[in-house]
């Protein structure tokens, strides 16, 4: 009984981890998003082709906190596009394998996005293969985050973190 | 419409709006430019190493089969069954003894011979094929092929001059300055939609002047700024151009402290450049029609961008490296290409800029762009000049007849 509360605990912490990166990224909070990954962490993403392929080159490549920040700050000041919104839909979110400092979780997810007021259109369905880390106080951070879009084609730039 | 508007007279230092708006001049393009006298680049040759190898690509709008056949010759196939117009190949790479329709089964051979079609002999003595068929006139629609250390391009044409004739001396220069013959491989793919117009894309890389302005994150670090030693070789006809540049890596001196501690990478390998090439840390080069082959710092990349219809182009970067690299070099190249593609740091600049050039430029409105930054359509020693785009415009107005 015991052990079901705690998995049913651990679930529900997962799940509102998640809910949480989603939906600050929704807001768009770019400051705050390299905070869910720890300071070793790696932000990759990439698509099944490539993935499948086991091909060096992603469409992005982060490799520790400081360079995710790097790509945050980037995004606020150096890069020019148009204003959107977007918004993430979180599908399964599995944890596939625990320890008791680690999770190994897999996702899916997809992202829509409305550019200037224009209607929704479909950006990007993913899978995500990502580990988390558990701090002693039980908060949970990325320790690597892959993303593996499906489509090989893109119907457009992919800006904001995902 | 076209007829309509015809072409301002004052060359091409004005561009008129229907040349990225009107659907039947895009139509046109593809006759007189894509399916006419062109070497299109289709792959690298390391992406089909072996006989019965196939990568899919595409010439103008038409989808081609890139393929090794038993010989170790590259051939290129319009992607489409002879009988009914199926495509024959769905997967994008692969290997095959033979290109099997999946519509009636119709198989063709490595070197495109129609060799088999089945119930050709009927059932039962009842049926089959008609006795004028001839299977040799059926073959694969097959392309001229030329290759050049290790970079295929395919032609409708057969009438086609050699590659480094179309190219010519200035351009070829550059182009062995990266592809010297060394074996190359593929480290990776990035395969995006841009909202506009294919030429938008062309001119974009053609254009110094907008790098440094638009391009922040190159003007922040210095990999990109308007007073850093450049050279613009445009070929003779203006069918292809080169911006070389070389990166001073120091923020522009007019940022003041304060804009200087505003940003600056906590992580600089991201930018970490290893010398490689002579004169330039830049090199993006132009191939008429469509290709745009690039080195900056240390990435180099196949920029295909294919011309999907009047306000759309499909990009796909084809990453690559040499085959017997150091694995340190391949790791900048791989760190190097968050600054390229659908999310890179720079690229995402010119995806959404075209985008909105494309809106603006779909306004009826009797427009046209005024391409006034420096004189002529040649060479030039300095960043401040829109020559390769003229030069372009110069071939461009001849093929098409405008």
């Amino acid at each position: 009984m015991e052990e079901m509360l705690k998995t049913l605990l651990l679930e529900r912490s997962v799940r509102e981890f998640y809910r949480r990166y989603h939906a600050q990224l929704d807001q768009q909070m770019l400051t705050q998003w390299p905070d869910f990954f720890t300071e070793d962490a790696s932000y990759l993403v990439t698509n099944r082709a490539n993935f499948e392929e086991d091909m060096l080159v992603y469409n992005v490549f982060c490799e520790g906190k400081k360079m995710l920040i790097d790509r945050a700050l980037g995004l606020q000041k150096a890069v020019w596009f148009r204003d959107r919104l977007q918004r993430r839909f979180a599908g399964s979110i599995e944890i596939t394998h625990q320890s008791e400092h680690a999770l190994d979780v897999v996702s899916s997810f997809m992202v829509t996005e409305s550019r200037q007021g224009e209607p929704s259109s479909l950006l990007l369905t993913s899978e995500s293969q990502d580990s988390l880390s558990i701090a002693p106080d039980g908060t949970l951070q990325f320790s690597k985050r892959l993303c593996i879009i499906d489509a090989e084609v893109l119907p457009d730039s992919i800006i904001y973190p995902i | 419409m076209s007829e309509f508007y015809g072409w301002p007279d004052a060359g091409a230092r004005r561009l008129p709006q229907h040349i990225y708006a009107d659907k039947d001049n895009f139509q046109r393009e593809l006759d007189a430019i894509f399916f006419a006298d062109s070497w299109n680049y289709v792959a690298l040759s390391c992406e089909v190493p072996e006989p019965g190898d196939y990568i899919l690509s595409s010439v103008g709008n038409v989808g081609v089969i890139v393929s090794r056949d038993r010989k170790g010759t590259i051939r290129v196939f319009v992607n489409r069954c002879t009988h009914r117009g199926a495509r024959l190949c769905e997967k994008r790479k692969g290997n095959n003894k033979l290109f099997t329709c999946p519509y009636h089964e119709w198989r063709f051979n490595l070197e495109g011979r129609l060799v088999g079609v089945p119930l050709s002999q009927g059932v039962k003595g009842k049926g089959g094929m008609s006795p004028q068929f001839d299977p040799q006139n059926h073959g694969l629609k097959q392309l001229n092929v030329c290759e050049r250390h290790g970079v295929v391009f395919a032609s409708f044409s057969n009438d086609m001059v050699p590659l480094e004739t179309y190219l010519g001396p200035k351009i070829l220069r550059y182009f062995d300055r990266v592809c010297d013959g060394r074996p190359l491989k593929v480290i990776g793919k990035h395969k995006h939609v841009v909202a506009g117009n294919w030429k938008l894309q062309i001119e974009n890389v053609k254009d110094t002047v907008h790098a440094a302005i638009l391009h922040s994150f190159f003007t922040l670090f210095g990999i990109w700024r308007s007073d850093q030693e450049t050279e613009i070789v445009v070929e003779d006809k203006g069918m292809h151009s080169v911006l070389a540049s070389t990166a001073t890596f120091s923020k522009q001196q007019t940022h003041s402290e304060e804009a200087d501690s505003e940003f600056s990478l906590l992580d600089p390998s991201l930018i970490a450049h290893e010398a490689e090439f002579s004169h330039a840390t830049g090199a993006v080069m132009t191939i008429w029609p469509n290709l745009i082959f690039l080195q900056q710092l240390n990435c180099l990349v196949m920029r295909h961008v294919e011309p999907v219809s009047h306000d759309k182009c499909v990009k796909t970067w084809t990453f690559f490296a040499y085959e017997d690299e150091d694995p340190a070099l391949t790791a900048r190249r791989v760190k190097q290409a968050n600054l390229l593609g659908a999310s890179g740091l720079v690229t995402i600049d010119d995806n959404e800029i075209l985008a909105s050039c494309q809106v603006g430029l779909q306004q009826q409105s009797q427009f046209e762009c005024a391409i006034e930054y420096g004189e002529g359509s040649s060479d030039c020693d300095h960043m401040v000049s829109e020559s390769a785009i003229r030069g372009f415009y110069n071939y461009y107005r001849q093929v098409m007849e405008l």
